[in-house]
């Protein structure tokens, strides 16, 4: 059944725990101060997160002097926009010095 | 120095290169100090900055905002987030960029948004600053 936690729907599903990691969940989460749906729930998501950071790490690119150098290129591209408020240079801010 | 960008200090350089976050994030590319970003931060980063009100307001067309944000990814130092404090802070977004800070043994965290950053930073050691603090930082010989 789907029903609405903030803006996510969730949905339950029948999970089956071994007994011995049913006990130690319960510890843990009762440690932590959040109930046993709330920790498997969480541990999910950080183990799905841990899988899509893994694939990220793998497949990054090398940087290159080129790519670097093309990256800083844009960046530095002058514009008539100014800084957003309190993104001021510090005062005396040498543009050399950075 | 290892350093956490906030997603506050991308969209501030993406706005202008007159500012201190344009500054703080070409020596990110220079690789004058230690980046550090996992996979949440990289899709925040692409999530928030390509955004239509952050895409119209800043420099960049939406595939230069990639290429930037392309290039961040390739020069940064992967952190693996072995352990997430909770509760931390009111966001989940501050949320993904402290336990980087954390996992990764930040120094220091720039951040436009010290309310919320600051306070939870500080706890585990790390100091939170803007921009403009941070270059006066480097200038006095922070490395």
């Amino acid at each position: 059944m789907e029903r609405q936690q903030g803006n996510i729907a969730v949905e339950a599903i029948p999970l089956y725990l071994g007994q011995g990691v049913r006990e130690k969940a319960e510890q843990v989460s009762a440690q932590e101060g959040v109930s046993l749906v709330e920790f498997v729930s969480a541990a999910v998501t950080e183990k799905l997160d841990r899988l899509e950071h893994f694939n990220w790490a793998r497949n990054r690119k090398t940087p290159t002097p080129e790519s670097i150098a093309a990256a800083l290129q844009l960046l530095r591209r002058p514009s008539s926009y100014p800084p957003d408020p309190e993104d001021e240079l510090p005062e005396g801010w040498n543009p050399r010095s950075s | 120095m290892r350093i956490v960008l906030d997603t506050t200090v991308l969209i501030s350089a993406l706005r202008s290169e007159k500012g201190a976050a344009a500054v703080v994030l070409g020596m990110a590319l220079e690789r004058r100090f230690v980046l550090l970003m996992d996979y949440r931060i990289a899709c925040e980063y692409r999530d928030v900055a390509l955004r239509e009100q952050h895409v119209e307001r800043s420099r960049f067309s939406f595939e230069e905002i990639l290429q930037i944000i392309a290039e961040l990814e390739r020069i940064a130092e992967e952190v693996d987030i072995e352990v997430r404090h909770r509760p931390l802070s009111f966001d989940p977004g501050d949320d993904l960029i402290l336990d980087a800070a954390i996992n990764g043994l930040c120094d220091v965290i720039v951040t436009s948004n010290l309310r919320h950053i600051a306070g939870p930073a500080e706890l585990f050691g790390i100091e939170a600053m803007n921009a403009g603090a941070f270059l006066t930082r480097m200038r006095t010989g922070g490395s």
